[in-house]
């Protein structure tokens, strides 16, 4: 039986947390839990650690791309051979896993994308951030050469392989999950997208004014562009 | 000698002394120690050196010699900023593998996950550091 881990980036997700934790464990006891708690000033680790999952408490806050990034050395030092990222607000029901896990096991690819847009997805989105999203989506398939619909999708699964690469080299900029697409692209993976359903938000709020919005942008694009230049000098040297 | 060789023989000792004695309390690493001995080390000379400031504006082919002290100034100061940006860079990586670890030794010994924030202070106290991080 191979060794599964789900690792669950969390800031400031006390009031959340323990539920998700519970409601893994009681879907999927095949998996371990990791919580990386992104130097939380709430309870988070506590609650988490009450709940029954291991707790990676960063002394101070990373940032996503950091504490995905824990979650993915701590899986490569144990011995995991299969890491699915879910978040820590409860928007990813574990009763999807399974979408997402099925064709990594099948050895389908070495990274599966839970898309919220191919057909078999639903999400409930404002119209503007969808519009956004679509257009990420373009940019990272020009630069992947690839066809992706959801690119900010943090529900995802990894082979010991992409475990292995995220442990070594994962983004630590502004938007991980798009630019990890590029960037795990690059590194040679293969990459899946499938289709899953994504829930509410249970606690915490994603805003994004106009003013945002736009700073967003500029960052996405900069994001994809450095992602796709840098693994490129990787592959050369 | 002209008002601004003196204020450049002047400034090019002044960095000496501060450079030397930052070094000397290890407030400053060797390292960068000698970038600034070395600028100290131009700056006396555009003030010692008669014609120094000249030479250099006819080299660039400034017409207005102080101009030319100016573009210097200007480009080291870019340079270095660009390189204090690396410095910045490369600590922060380094950082992010730190608490990466930390985290996850913290999560192998049962005693630390307390959560508790170690008193920086005692640590010193017991290590014979200051906060500093210098000997006492």
């Amino acid at each position: 039986m191979p060794k599964r881990l789900a690792v669950m980036p969390a800031f400031n997700e006390g009031s959340a947390i323990a539920r998700v934790i519970e409601e893994l464990y009681e879907h999927r006891p095949d998996f371990d839990v990791a919580v990386v708690d992104d130097g939380s000033r709430d309870k988070t680790a506590a609650v988490a650690t009450k709940a029954g999952a291991r707790v990676l408490s960063l002394p101070f806050n990373l940032g996503i791309g950091g504490a995905v990034q824990t979650g993915f050395i701590y899986a490569a030092e144990a011995g995991y051979d299969v890491v699915i990222q879910v978040d820590g607000d409860g928007q990813h029901d574990p009763q999807q896993i399974e979408a997402i896990l099925a064709p990594l096991l099948a050895d389908k690819a070495d990274v599966i994308i839970g898309s919220r847009f191919i057909d078999g997805g639903t999400f409930a989105h404002a119209a503007h951030r969808r519009f956004l999203i679509g257009v990420f989506a373009r940019l990272v398939s020009f630069a992947t050469g690839q066809r992706f619909t959801d690119t900010s999708s943090s529900f995802r699964a990894y082979n010991r392989r992409a475990i292995e690469i995220c442990a070594e080299d994962y983004p630590q900029g502004f938007l991980e999950s798009v630019e990890s697409t590029v960037t795990l692209s690059r590194y040679g993976l293969r990459m899946m997208e499938v289709p899953v359903t994504i829930r509410q938000r249970q606690a915490g709020t994603t805003t994004l004014s106009l003013g945002r919005t736009i700073t967003h942008t500029i960052k996405v694009c900069i994001a994809i562009a450095i992602g796709a230049l840098r693994a490129s000098h990787r592959k050369a040297s | 000698m002209p008002g601004y060789a003196l204020i450049a023989v002047v400034a090019g000792v002044a960095l000496f002394a501060l450079t030397t004695e930052l070094t000397r309390r290890r407030r400053l690493s060797e390292r960068y120690s000698i970038l600034w001995f070395a600028t100290a080390v131009g700056v006396f000379a555009v003030g010692v050196i008669p014609g120094a400031l000249d030479g250099i504006a006819r080299l660039l082919g400034i017409a207005y010699a102080p101009a030319a002290l100016l573009l210097v100034a200007f480009l080291f100061s870019l340079a270095l900023i660009l390189h204090l940006s690396m410095v910045v860079s490369q600590m922060t990586e380094q950082m992010t593998r730190l608490a990466q670890t930390v985290a996850i030794m913290r999560s192998e010994n049962p005693h630390a996950v307390a959560q508790e924030e170690p008193d920086l202070n005692a640590v010193a106290d017991e290590t014979g550091l200051t906060r500093r991080g210098r000997l006492n």
